[in-house]
């Protein structure tokens, strides 16, 4: 009798854990994952900075949009009050400003404040 | 983005301006380009654009960052600034387990909205199984590449298009149109970053003409802009998926349109061909009348103009006529910031429908499509020193 209650009892605990097992794992969806393989180019670090900007010439790009002037105008004035010496050089063209024109700045600058939009 | 870094990496350093409301944006984008720790500095939208009007107007902005942005030129750069190390992405298959399929779906569909993979809608589970049977639509290969989604350049295969389309609920007899869309979009030749990230409320608007488009129930009567028909909306649904997912696109990180996108199921529709007094477009572009043709081009975003008929008055063909010449020629000042190469990207087209009874009518009065867009084009002109 002693036996046949321990059988029973493990039959039941068998039961239960099972019943518990299957309702914390019924269902399992595999699904595929939707986004696209990008390959981003190799990663670059800023250039070094400028400890001193005395005498240095600074580039200032806005991509022309009329919103951004009134911006631009105060910053270069805030330039040479703070920076005496410094050159402020303006350009403007596209949001990006192309290969040619990159260099044409870079050679004639020695940093730059960049900003698109309106 | 791509200027600044064009510069940077020709030695110079820089700083990228742009308001705090573009931050992510602008990280965004110099992580595209290659350089993820660039130097930014915001300034608060709410000050600038109510007070960008005059120098002495903004100059409290100015004032609040220049000492920041001279810094920014100034400081070394701290050891993460200077670190080229990249993070790499895990595109493998994710398991989900619950107590009774609906669940699973749920905490499916949690995993994927949370992580910015979904339109906000439902999704339907892209299953290995449900993406072969999608697969099943196409003779193509699953490993094809069909070209790149802007902004960040994902590769588009056909079988991470039907991915997308399993969890837009299409079906896959829909695949030749959501494909040839795709290959549309992925163009080269075609500016998809611009209408898929300008602040301006730009939409796609896709159309289908021949022989699939009755053969799949292309709406292309009565709201064919609108909802009711599950292949206008789900091939609508099924690109917009694939942009998001294959682009990396989201609404205020690199999404930046103000509005939104109005009908984020874009405008699918099919040509009228039962109704139109024309050949049907793809004709006229040199294709074959048996052939099935997919047509896509960017528009704006939603607004109505009244042209005549309803409670307005009555019309006649010439009145429409006159009166889509005076909405066209409007915004046509913008030509003159197009002409000098800068912020806009090309001038102003027109997808112009029109009502298959007028349609009939300006055939009777003389008019064939060619004569119309001739017409449509010379009338809104004016001299370029206006």
């Amino acid at each position: 009798m002693k036996k046949f209650c321990i059988w029973a009892f493990a039959a039941t605990a068998a039961v239960i854990f099972t019943i518990g097992c299957r309702s914390s794992n019924d269902v399992t969806l595999e699904v595929l994952n939707p986004r696209g393989e990008i390959t981003l180019p190799p990663v670059s670090a800023p250039s070094a900075r400028i400890a001193d900007l005395a005498g240095k010439k600074i580039g200032l790009y806005w991509n022309e949009k009329p919103g951004g002037i009134h911006f631009w105008n105060g910053i270069e004035q805030l330039l040479k009050e703070k920076l005496p010496g410094t050159t402020v050089l303006r350009y403007s063209g596209a949001f990006d400003l192309g290969e040619e024109f990159a260099a044409k700045i870079a050679a004639e600058t020695d940093a730059f404040f960049y900003g698109v939009g309106d | 983005m791509s200027g600044y870094y064009r510069l940077e990496k020709l030695g110079k350093p820089g700083v990228y301006v742009c308001t705090d409301n573009f931050v992510h944006d602008a990280e965004s984008a110099a992580e595209d380009v290659g350089m993820p720790r660039s130097r930014i500095v915001t300034v608060q939208a709410e000050d600038y654009y109510r007070l960008r009007g005059t120098d002495a107007g903004i100059m409290p902005v100015a004032e609040a960052v220049i000492d920041e942005l001279i810094d920014g030129l100034k400081q070394p750069l701290t050891p993460e600034e200077a670190s080229t190390t990249a993070e790499k992405e895990d595109l493998g298959p994710l398991t989900v387990s619950a107590e009774s399929y609906r669940l699973a779906v749920e905490k499916f569909n949690g995993i994927y909205l949370d992580n910015q993979w979904g339109d906000g809608l439902t999704l339907l589970p892209p299953t290995n199984e449900a993406v072969q049977e999608m697969l099943k639509g196409t003779s193509r290969s699953p490993d094809e590449i069909i070209g790149t989604v802007a902004p960040k350049n994902g590769v588009a295969t056909i079988e991470k298009i039907a991915i997308n389309a399993v969890m837009a609920g299409a079906k896959p007899e829909y695949m030749p149109v959501i494909l040839a869309a795709m290959e549309c979009i992925t163009d080269p030749d075609y500016d998809d970053l611009h209408v898929m990230t300008s602040t301006g409320s730009f939409n796609f608007a896709i159309m289908v003409t021949g022989p699939i488009a009755e053969e799949l129930n292309i709406n292309a009567g009565m709201g064919f802009l609108g909802y009711g028909w599950r292949a206008n909306s789900t091939i609508g649904r099924a690109l917009r998926l694939a942009l998001i997912n294959l682009g990396r696109v989201w609404p205020g990180v690199n999404d930046m349109a103000l509005v939104g996108r109005p009908s984020q199921q874009f405008y699918v529709f099919a040509e009228n061909q039962k109704f139109s007094p024309w050949p049907p477009f793809h004709v006229t572009q040199g294709f074959k009348p048996e052939d099935s043709c997919v047509t896509v081009s960017s528009v704006m975003g939603a607004s109505s103009h009244l042209l005549g008929g309803g409670a307005v008055a009555t019309w006649t063909p010439q009145e429409i006529l006159d009166s889509s010449v005076r909405m066209m020629k409007e915004p046509r000042w913008g030509m003159a910031t197009w002409k000098r190469g800068s912020a806009n990207p090309g001038p102003m087209k027109y997808i112009l429908f029109f009502e298959p009874v007028l349609a009939m009518e300006l055939e009777r009065l003389g008019h064939n499509r060619a004569s119309l867009q001739k017409y449509l084009y010379d009338m809104p002109s004016f001299p370029m020193k206006s």
